[in-house]
């Protein structure tokens, strides 16, 4: 269902037949937490401003009130928090109902929600592959009909990504337009909060809820906010698309290219004018954010210790043994974070403290953030001749569960064609176009930043010529 | 290039998790493997350009200086940590007896 579909219905009958979905597609292993609370009848009606009047679920690594937050973790297993993110607040005070938390790759690293410590989430349109990562659980909620929208959280791709797996619109807004207050950081100078739907008029409705500044979190930047859905008018005659060679080439598998290109045809004829650019230094994106980003992982999961949360009060839950157990301080950290954390989470950690490290720095954090300028400065001086740039999401589609979970570095490569967007602090939308194998290709749009009415107005102009 | 063993076990003493052994030699293989797919940066030139920290251009964004009623109270904090005696947060300690 849409948002539309959902708010016809009215908000008692919306959750109700949500959490009917919600249950009957439980061995999607979509949601974590389900508040089976929200359809009590307690004047639901009543509550918020009525602009977004509908059942949504939240990706599990933003902090609510009503659900624990887990980050997909032994680490957080049952932890509830004190406050509840900035996002969540403010889709309550517009009408929104949460009804579920979703499943994700642990701490949000990962491509394929196989990481995550409470099992893999199936991919509905093919239940034997994943339906990416970390927003695993979010696609395929949303791709299976269980809510109108979700929200995922996207760092190197990992809203994007699923949104393209599962066949559904994925929306990364730029760095600094929604609040990160109550998302649990991940890579601070790249995380980002954003809607997955079924539709681009969707994803505006959701983003002109959360989006804004919020004096909770210092990143976010006093723009107004815009009213996207005016934007969506389908008129795409003179707008300059940019296509960029490096995304079509190596790695790309063909069927994805062609469906992208097809995608890029349509627009053409509705009056774009395609211009072939060269982004001569995404080719070193991946590079990049595999060095920046496990840096500030090892950073932000340093507070992980067990001291002052993330434990469960049961004192039979074996991974609490060793409060009791000899050694002090410091060696409970060693033993708590060996146990909370999983493989994928380690190896993160393991890396970011590497590179950071004396003697390792200059050569890795240091020059990476140089290689960002220079990615960077690619986009700015295409922006002077196009308006958007348009790539396929994903090099291939949904691969199978258990396929590159044991190789890292395969793993990683997911993420080819949406780190440069990330780094680049660009937002960046999915939209789905079409097949390859009969399973679902996603088209990238990305855009200058803070202009996301334009990615939008093309996403939409594009839904509607498909 | 593959990482020496010593050098995993210095980082795992960096980062405050413990490895087994089997994980320790399983992570120098894996983390090889990524360190030489990253170190293909070495060949950019970077000189002429300075670091991106972040792209908001934002700097010292501050909160106001006023004093206000805390959104989280001691209960709350004591009910979400492991140990707990007498209104403070326990912790294992710190010198050895």
């Amino acid at each position: 269902m849409d948002i539309q579909e959902a708010e016809k219905l009215g908000i008692e009958k919306a959750v109700a037949e949500s959490l009917k979905i919600i249950h009957d597609k439980k061995d999607l292993n979509a949601v974590l937490a389900i508040n089976d609370e929200a359809v009590s009848g307690q004047g639901l009606a009543d509550k918020g401003s009525g602009r977004l009047n509908v059942p949504y679920i939240c990706k599990d690594n933003i902090v609510t009130l009503e659900l624990p937050t887990t980050a997909g973790s032994k680490m957080l297993e049952g932890f509830v928090s004190p406050y509840e993110a900035t996002v969540v607040t403010r889709l309550r005070e517009a009408g929104a109902v949460m009804v579920g938390k979703s499943n994700l790759d642990e701490f949000a690293m990962g491509s394929s929600t196989e990481n995550s410590a409470y099992g893999v989430t199936k991919n509905p349109v093919d239940e034997s592959r994943v339906p990416g990562g970390s927003s695993g659980g979010s696609a395929s909620a949303v791709a299976s009909g269980m809510v109108p929208f979700a929200l995922g959280s996207d760092t190197g791709g990992s809203i994007r990504q699923p949104a393209s797996f599962c066949g559904v619109v994925g929306l990364m807004p730029t760095y600094g337009r929604v609040s990160r207050y109550g998302l649990i950081a991940m890579a601070s100078s790249l995380d980002r909060i954003g809607p997955i739907t079924t539709t681009v008029r969707d994803a505006s409705k959701v983003l002109q809820v959360i989006a804004g500044r919020d004096e909770h979190d210092g990143t976010t930047v006093d723009i107004p906010v815009p009213a996207y859905e005016e934007f969506l008018d389908g008129d795409v005659k003179g707008l300059k698309i940019g296509v960029p060679k490096e995304y079509f080439g190596e790695g790309v598998d063909a069927g994805v290219a062609e469906a992208v290109r097809v995608a890029i045809n349509k627009l053409k004829d509705a009056g774009a004018e395609i211009i072939e650019i060269s982004l001569p230094y995404s080719k070193y994106a991946l590079a990049t954010y595999y060095i920046l980003q496990p840096a500030e992982v090892s950073a932000n999961l340093g507070r992980y210790d067990r001291v002052r949360y993330g434990y469960s009060h049961n004192s039979q839950s074996p991974i609490t043994n060793n409060q009791n157990g000899a050694g002090g301080l410091i060696e409970n950290y060693f033993a708590t974070r060996a146990e909370g954390f999983g493989a994928e989470v380690k190896r993160r950690i393991m890396l970011g403290t590497y590179t950071l490290s004396a003697g390792f720095r200059d050569a890795y954090y240091d020059k990476a953030q140089r290689v960002r300028t220079l990615i960077k400065q690619d986009f700015d001086k295409a922006f002077e001749k196009v308006d958007v740039i348009v790539t396929p999401t994903t090099p291939t589609t949904a691969f199978k569960i258990g396929e590159k979970i044991n190789d890292p570095l395969s793993m990683y490569k997911a993420d080819l064609l949406t780190t440069p967007a990330s780094l680049a602090g660009l937002p960046a939308i999915s939209v789905p176009c079409g097949e390859a194998d009969g399973l679902p290709v996603g088209l990238q749009i990305m855009g200058k930043q803070f202009d996301e009415p334009t990615i939008l107005k093309v996403a939409d102009a594009y839904e509607k010529l498909r | 290039m593959k990482l020496p063993l010593e050098q995993v076990e210095w980082v795992t003493k960096l980062a405050y998790v413990d490895l087994t052994d089997a994980e320790k030699a399983e992570y120098a293989e894996k983390l090889s493997a990524v360190l030489g797919y990253i170190d293909e940066l070495q060949q950019v030139d970077t000189n002429t350009v300075d670091e991106t920290m972040q792209i908001t251009n934002l700097s010292n964004v501050m909160d106001g200086d006023y004093v206000r009623k805390s959104e989280i109270g001691r209960e709350e904090f004591l009910k979400r940590a492991p140990m707990s005696e007498r209104g403070y947060i326990k912790v294992k300690s710190v010198f050895k007896r």
